[in-house]
């Protein structure tokens, strides 16, 4: 592949202060603790991890919608992040974002018409009310709304119409990136199915990169190229999708793929797991070390001491474990 | 003798809009000792017929049809007597723990509470038999942590006190109504493992109501699937995954991205979304989103035919596997 990646991030950090009872008592939250990904155009990469891995921290980050506290964020090779509200805004066209909740990413007083419409007013002022119109028509039809939809409030549709209205509009102003947080966890499994699809059509046809968060592993396998895993702010494995699925290295990447309950009661049932002890900690209060450590099979002495950096195992495989699994 | 026996219920909700059709004459029954998977997706009135059995429904709902818990109808109770099997014999968890845990009170005060409503235990004996219950759970250092209150415990742990409330007088019917689903995935694998083992050691009926189909392979004996608010298909777990016959229960187990078969190109969508019902359907509520309709579909409901030993299904069509 030739010049730079569409999207990179290099060592991005995410802290937020917490207020106490008293100001001496405010704590560091570390939503995002030096985290780096580059994703060509055309490619998914999608993150996965628990509550509390700061996956959706970094998409908000990406899109500029909260502060990073150190690192890098370049799209198509300029730097977007702390750059003055001018330059930026040429270059957010290029990305765009889809929601978890359908509903409430939706101005319920707009029409569909209007709320798919309000990008290209903002990013193609020059355009006239008809050339709106069609391009917005063809949108629609596009993501598999009609027409007669356009004078419709959003509450007049089910979760996934309300998706594809989501998807709508991002993509009117054909992005060149849709971050994608959680955009099928909130839908009936019938319905996901469609947007998965609708999703990976479009990325097709319009050679769109995704990055794709979601805490489904199955459906990220479905749709990613790469995937990277968090752990309490952290990438703890980052490689392509066979080997993530077929050969983790990493335990708690493992571990995440042991425990999701397979569809099928005879091989779920014959199934042999390692289940992790404890919850996940909080994020205020980090292990030590390999912030996993604590619910690990194979945790060391050292790994309650050091933290293990990302290193790169193979071209494409990185990994921050001190005892990882082998490949065989 | 069934431990649970429901027929023709039917729950309806009287809204701004009309009145809501929720659950559309179901039966089923649950035989002691069993977990039977309630199996669907919004609107398919899963939850309402779990509410519906503890008289839970909301103020604008109401339940008509027969519920026999232990051969006893359920709808010639008076509502004291209900009180009296409801936490005792009969007992629910949910998906947010904290929707049911008092967060003014201790787990001790309102473990307790249970116990000395429900059998008339002292204060002493309550708590040896809370911090027992506890223990079961696998919550660590139970008689210390039972003097907190729920928000000091983590997500996990949450769900865990509130199965321990749940189980605390041995009830003889469990209904979860999807217990893991707001869990972390290597969270809802502990439940999970939780839940199978209390119901093998205590040997109370689960009727265990979930969207999610790894879920329910991984828990139930039997399944019944619910779309718009009736059964399509009831048989036994392995058949049912192994040999699905409605198609609506083929195309949900087709949808599922799955990690033990290789990746497709495309997922099997079920075109268009699960309804809601402001006049009953006239005929199969799955017929407007159903590749294979006829034009029956639409005008009578299916009745249930038997396509095998303790396989039912509700279909026009002849089905075949």
């Amino acid at each position: 592949m030739s010049g730079p990646p569409l999207l990179e991030v290099e060592k991005v950090e995410v802290h937020f202060r917490l207020p106490g009872a008293l100001p001496w008592q405010s704590r560091r939250l570390r939503a995002v603790d030096g985290v780096s990904l580059s994703l060509a155009k055309g490619r998914t990469l999608g993150i996965v991890g628990e509550s509390g891995c700061g996956k959706s921290t970094l998409a908000r980050a990406i899109l500029g919608l909260v502060p990073i506290t150190s690192g890098k964020i370049r799209l198509m090779g300029r730097r977007i992040d702390r750059c003055p509200p001018n330059t930026l805004r040429p270059l957010r066209r290029h990305m765009q974002v889809v929601f978890q909740d359908p509903f409430a990413a939706l101005d319920p007083r707009m029409t569909v018409g209007e709320i798919v419409a309000e990008p290209l007013r903002v990013f193609e002022p020059s355009l006239d009310r008809r050339g709106r119109q069609a391009r917005v028509r063809r949108m629609l039809d596009r993501v598999g709304l009609a027409s007669s939809h356009l004078n419709r409030y959003p509450h007049e549709f089910s979760g996934g119409q309300c998706q594809r209205i989501g998807i709508a509009r991002a993509l009117i102003v054909e992005p060149a990136l849709l971050v994608c947080d959680e955009p099928v966890s909130a839908l009936d499994v019938s319905v996901q199915a469609q947007i998965v699809n609708l999703l990976q059509d479009l990325q097709q046809e319009m050679g769109l990169a995704l990055l794709f968060i979601a805490h489904d592993l199955a459906v990220v396998r479905q749709v990613s190229h790469e995937i990277m895993v968090m752990y309490l702010g952290r990438v703890v494995e980052r490689a392509p999708r066979a080997p993530i699925y077929t050969a983790p290295r990493h335990p708690y990447t493992r571990a995440l793929l042991e425990a999701v309950p397979l569809p099928d009661p005879e091989r779920e049932r014959a199934r042999k797991r390692t289940l992790l002890q404890g919850d996940l900690p909080s994020p205020l209060e980090p292990p030590t070390g390999c912030a996993f450590h604590t619910r690990c099979p194979r945790a060391e002495e050292r790994c309650r001491t050091n933290r293990p950096r990302l290193i790169q195992q193979k071209p494409r495989h990185w990994l921050a474990c001190h005892s990882p699994l082998e490949t065989f | 003798m069934a431990l649970l026996e429901v027929e023709d219920l039917e729950v309806r909700f009287t809204t701004r809009d009309g009145v809501v059709h929720a659950v559309n004459g179901l039966s089923f029954s649950l035989d002691a000792g069993e977990t039977l998977g309630l199996v669907g997706e919004s609107g398919s009135g899963k939850s309402q017929t779990a509410l519906a059995l503890m008289n839970l429904l909301a103020d604008n709902g109401s339940r008509r049809g027969r519920i026999r818990f232990q051969g006893k109808d359920l709808s010639s109770l008076s509502e004291r007597e209900m009180n009296g099997l409801r936490g005792n014999r009969m007992a629910m968890i949910f998906q947010d723990p904290m929707s049911c845990l008092n967060p003014h009170l201790t787990v001790e005060r309102q473990m307790t509470e249970v116990l000395e409503h429900h059998q008339g235990l002292s204060r002493r004996r309550a708590r040896r038999r809370a911090i027992e219950m506890l223990q079961a759970v696998h919550i660590p250092d139970a008689a210390r942590r039972i003097h907190r209150y729920p928000h000091e415990f983590s997500g996990g742990m949450q769900q865990r006190v509130m199965i321990a409330m749940a189980l605390l007088c041995r009830p003889d019917l469990l209904i979860a109504d999807e217990p893991t689903t707001a869990l972390d995935v290597t969270v809802q694998a502990q439940i999970l493992a939780l839940l199978k083992e209390l119901q093998a050691r205590f040997q109370m009926g689960v009727l265990l109501i979930t969207h999610d189909l790894g879920v329910v392979a991984a828990l139930s004996d039997r399944v019944l699937v619910l779309y718009g608010g009736r059964a399509c298909e009831t048989a036994p777990v392995n058949r049912l995954f192994r040999h699905p016959l409605h198609p609506y229960t083929r195309g949900l187990l087709e949808s599922v991205p799955r990690l033990d078969t290789p990746v497709d190109r495309r997922l099997r969508a079920i075109p268009g979304s699960p309804p809601v019902f402001l006049a009953p359907p006239r005929g199969c509520p799955f017929a407007p989103r159903c590749a294979q309709m006829e034009p029956r579909c639409t005008q009578s409901p299916p009745e249930w035919k038997n396509a095998a030993p303790e396989h039912r299904v509700a279909c026009h069509l002849e089905l075949s596997t």
